[in-house]
């Protein structure tokens, strides 16, 4: 059978399984021993179902997943984040949106302490949806106003995505780490001027702007941002300083998180119980699919495909630039059906050879594709995070929550057309990191 | 038949909560065995010697022991564009057969893992570094944790089975039912 055969019929038998409900992680990993089994026979293809579970799992690096995860959980289950959307309040309030300013504002804060975006959804949804909608905001502006303002959390540092996508590049999991600040700031300000705008055109959709409060107690209110500032500085200070590694910063992060969690009287069996089965379900989750998706971009080297790609791509002559936006493309259809931690394990194997013959930066490349990620979680009709927002309010419509996140993704769009255009947004942090 | 597959998935759920404790601890000890390690490495310059292999075997103890939980919550991510809109026996039988591919996959990554970790204990197979910690705990727990998803998704296509034979399936232990986003 031909190279291009072998693709063929690997790539279909796998979409066959993901449509039928078979995991992601499952469907991978049984189309890559499959293949292996068909191509090289049953030697190569045991040969790495005995190893690779193992040698992927016990990484010391990779517990910068479950322990940036767990410090987010720690956090969401502590009443920081409703201290820094009050605080927010004080000093966005008084412009038309407010609100839902204040909600975005509190996400980015949120999304420096946390690696999770949908606990940082879940989190500021049922902070701030409710409160949004008291004050006479529409129920979809609000919802999507958060839907779209979790995705931050991949984003800005620490974050699960950034570190997963540098895990299974072999990418340094500090600098993508800084590489994703530029671009989440950013998402994060034109989120706040888009609210801003909506707000302004359709005066209906939103609340009469709160009053101004004293310069004096809009400084007061700083104090809430205490905890952010503790987990942040041990964290990416001790990163970017280079006084500890990632890996140690992410369990200092956690372990500074538990203590705060403690010191406001917060932290009991039950809270810590459900902060470490969530953290240690979706490392599991996470796990499984690097598994299933090192199975299967094994099968695909051993059959040669990629190297038959980059050279089918040679013969085409075509721009890196335009490669890049093609491969963003595809993520996006596949991203509106897919999580985005499998559509990232599914189409890298294939893309990640071609970029690296391209020649373009993977640290780069890499944000690229998390920002992507994160359109993922809000495009239907699979959206997380459109889910998240349904369960915090479930009589507001996803059709109402879909429009309402429409200028935000938009924004979205904007954010990556931007990255693309100037990759100095991302790159510049990274490149001035200790060595 | 139904009553005994309940009182199976009783005792499997009870197993996967207690597995779920055990993984949280261990958890729990990577955060303060790391912490530890790096702060008397800055401050005294005296890391913990093991801390690195330790780790590692409490990491594969944490994610293989709760893949069978992992999986019985619905936390691993999948696709339900066409299985999220069937319902009763064709629903049941899609079911049947991806529960039937997944036993099948992790009966075999459980073997092909568990024959490793005889090798490993055989051969006396060591990790490379200050202390020579046996891998072969870690290899028997990658076999063990794929063994149990086996018997966890073996128990879905039984469910699965009784449901396409006549008895709807129950709503909380509906295999089909989309994947809840985790908190």
């Amino acid at each position: 059978m031909s190279v291009s055969a072998i693709g063929f019929v690997s790539g279909a038998a796998l979409l066959v399984l993901l449509l039928l409900g078979l995991p992601v992680a499952f469907s991978m990993a049984l189309v890559g021993v499959a293949g292996l089994l068909f191509i090289g026979g049953a030697g190569p293809a045991l040969g790495l179902l005995a190893t690779v579970p193992y040698a992927t799992v016990a990484s010391f690096s990779l517990v910068v997943i479950p322990m940036f995860v767990l410090m987010g959980e720690l956090v969401a289950s502590a009443g920081f984040a409703r201290q820094a959307y009050a605080a927010a309040r004080l000093w966005f309030g008084r412009l038309p949106g407010g609100l839902a300013i204040s909600a975005i504002g509190a996400s980015a804060f949120f999304a420096a302490v946390s690696g999770s975006s949908v606990a940082a959804t879940a989190t500021m949804g049922r902070l701030s949806i409710a409160e949004m909608r008291r004050h006479g905001y529409e129920g979809g502006f609000a919802a999507g106003t958060v839907v779209v303002a979790g995705t931050l959390a991949a984003l800005i540092p620490p974050s699960a995505m950034l570190v997963f996508y540098a895990l299974v590049t072999d990418q340094s999991v500090s600098r993508m780490l800084f590489a994703g600040v530029g671009p989440g700031v950013l998402s994060a300000v034109l989120f706040m001027v888009t609210a801003w705008m909506v707000a302004r055109r359709n005066p209906t959709m939103v609340a009469v702007p709160e009053k101004s409060p004293p310069w004096a107690v809009r400084i007061a209110s700083l104090k809430a941002v205490g905890p952010f500032g503790v987990l942040i500085f041990v964290v990416l200070g001790g990163i970017y300083s280079g006084l500890v590694t990632v890996t140690e910063a992410s369990a200092l992060g956690a372990l500074c998180a538990l203590i705060l969690l403690a010191a406001s009287r917060q932290l009991n069996w039950s809270v810590l119980n459900q902060a470490l089965t969530s953290s240690v379900r979706i490392s599991c989750m996470i796990y499984l699919i690097i598994i299933g998706g090192l199975l299967y971009s094994r099968f695909l080297a051993y059959a040669g495909i990629p190297f038959a790609m980059v050279t089918a791509l040679q013969g085409f002559d075509a721009s890196p630039l335009a490669v890049v936006i093609a491969m963003l493309g595809i993520m996006t259809v596949l991203g509106m059906f897919m999580d985005p931690v499998g559509m990232i394990m599914l189409t890298l194997p294939f893309f990640f050879p071609i970029v690296k013959a391209l020649g373009v930066d993977p640290i780069w490349f890499g944000v690229l594709v998390v920002l992507q990620a994160e359109l993922a979680v809000i495009t239907p009709p699979v959206g997380v995070h459109l889910f998240v927002a349904r369960q915090i309010a479930p009589d507001i419509p996803l059709s109402a929550i879909i429009r309402g996140s429409l200028p935000f993704m938009f924004c979205q769009f904007l954010v990556l057309a931007l990255v693309l255009a100037f990759p100095q947004i991302a790159l510049w942090l990274p490149g001035h990191l200790a060595p | 038949m139904s009553s005994f597959l309940a009182w199976i998935e009783g005792a499997l759920r009870a197993c996967w909560r207690w597995l779920g404790i055990a993984a949280n601890l261990a958890l729990l000890a990577i955060m303060f065995g790391v912490s530890a390690d790096a702060v008397l490495r800055y401050a005294f310059n005296r890391p913990v010697a093991g801390t690195l292999e330790g780790v590692e075997l409490l990491l594969v103890f944490a994610v293989f022991l709760s893949l069978a939980a992992t999986q019985a919550a619905r936390g691993h991510v999948a696709v339900d564009i066409v299985a999220g809109r069937l319902r009763g026996k064709p629903r049941a039988a899609l079911q049947a057969f991806t529960a039937a591919l997944g036993v099948l996959l992790f009966a075999v990554v459980s073997w092909a893992t568990g024959d490793m970790a005889i090798r490993s204990w055989q051969m006396g197979e060591s990790a490379a570094g200050l202390i020579p910690f046996p891998i072969y705990p870690s290899r028997t727990l990658v076999a063990l944790g794929s063994l149990l998803l086996a018997i966890e998704l073996l128990c879905e296509f039984a469910r699965a089975l009784v449901s396409l034979c006549g008895r709807p399936m129950e709503a909380d232990t509906d295999p089909a039912a989309p994947a809840q986003p985790l908190p």
